[in-house]
């Protein structure tokens, strides 16, 4: 029973010292993007949602492998620590990647003229942001059923299927959406490069902070849980302890 | 039908219309912008061409504002759950020492 643990909670918290250092690095990230990355030429200032734009698409991807991967254990060996990986998983990637679809199109306003068109990427990353939003909303009104546990498994499961086909869409369907990161590199000047790498790891970090604060929180929830059942369990023996006592 | 069938139809339900709603928004916004596109369509003389008046300083900042937000957002929703679980955790701890007590005293007793 460490959660009942007095002490454990008043000792100094890892998670904390880790979330005090990814504010210092997101700060310091922002002070690259806005004053050490330069402009580019033909979009000018707006090229900068570029640095959180694209981290946070892979953040996104990673949260639904999590989930995935959660999801594929909790089917397999009914283990609720994986099922609990499996919502975290969700629900950190579908605020990344709720941060790309809105951070997405504003850019898109400026580059192309209009907030959303019909372009393959952008409609594969809108199913698969709306699978994962069914996800959640199938895991908040179902109860903590075994059923709903199980659906919610086979709809991370199924959203996945879905990150290949964002992947591959630009140069399988020859969408519009640019492709500056490939195999041979980012195509990005020097100053550029550094800005996007410091807003992969300021993203990656935040990344890290809320999947750990979201499994502790589901962790701690599922001990309470565990630990009242026992509980309840030892209550009724201490009930009929206490009456036989009484008795005699 | 038993009624947890019943109840899990209903839930069922009422996730499918929350998608539903939700896609029908989307797809709202998605074909509003669509058909502002479509309307610019034909020829023009380049004079009569207006160009484009959006400030791209106002959109960098509405992006990164409407990420932090959401990320603040979400910091406050899992804050909350975490201070609802440490207060179920302190019942529970409390409910422990309760029964620790009364087993001690049926043990005296005996």
């Amino acid at each position: 029973m460490n959660e009942l643990d007095p002490q454990r909670r008043s000792t100094l918290d890892p998670l904390g010292l880790f979330a005090i250092v990814t504010t210092f690095v997101l700060l310091t990230t922002l002070g690259i993007i806005f004053f050490y990355a330069p402009q580019e030429r033909t979009m000018g200032i707006v090229q900068k949602i570029f640095y959180i734009h694209v981290p946070s698409a892979i953040a996104s991807y990673i949260g639904f492998f999590i989930a995935f991967g959660g999801s594929l254990g909790y089917l397999f060996t009914k283990s609720r620590r994986a099922d609990i990986w499996a919502r975290a998983g969700a629900e950190v990637g579908v605020l990344f990647c709720s941060i790309v679809l809105i951070t997405g199109p504003l850019w898109a306003r400026k580059a192309w003229g209009t907030f959303w068109t019909g372009e393959p990427r952008l409609m594969l990353t809108l199913v698969l942001f709306l699978t994962f939003c069914a996800y959640l909303v199938v895991y908040s009104l179902g109860g903590r059923s075994e059923m709903t546990r199980r659906i919610c498994a086979m709809l991370a499961i199924l959203g996945v299927v879905n990150i290949p086909l964002v992947r591959w869409s630009v140069a399988r369907w020859r969408g519009h959406h640019p492709r500056v990161i490939t195999g041979e590199g980012a195509g990005v000047s020097s100053e550029m490069e550094v800005a996007l790498l410091a807003g992969f790891i300021a993203i990656a970090m935040l990344f890290v902070t809320l999947l750990w604060l979201r499994v502790r929180v589901g962790a701690t929830s599922l001990n309470v849980e565990e630990q009242r059942h026992v509980l309840e369990k030892l209550r009724v023996r201490v009930d009929r302890a206490h009456r036989k006592v009484e008795a005699s | 039908m038993t009624s947890k069938r019943i109840k899990t139809l209903i839930v069922a339900t009422r996730a499918a219309l929350v998608a539903c709603g939700v896609h029908m928004v989307l797809a709202a916004t998605a074909w509003a912008a669509e058909g502002d596109a479509l309307t610019e369509s034909g020829f023009r003389p380049a004079s009569e061409v207006e160009q484009d008046t959006v400030d791209g300083g106002l959109l960098l900042i509405a992006a990164y504002a409407v990420a932090w937000i959401l990320i603040a957002g979400y910091v406050f929703i899992v804050a909350k759950r975490a201070r609802q679980a440490n207060v179920e955790l302190d019942a529970v701890r409390l409910l422990a020492r309760d029964l620790e007590a009364r087993l001690d005293e049926s043990e005296a007793a005996k």
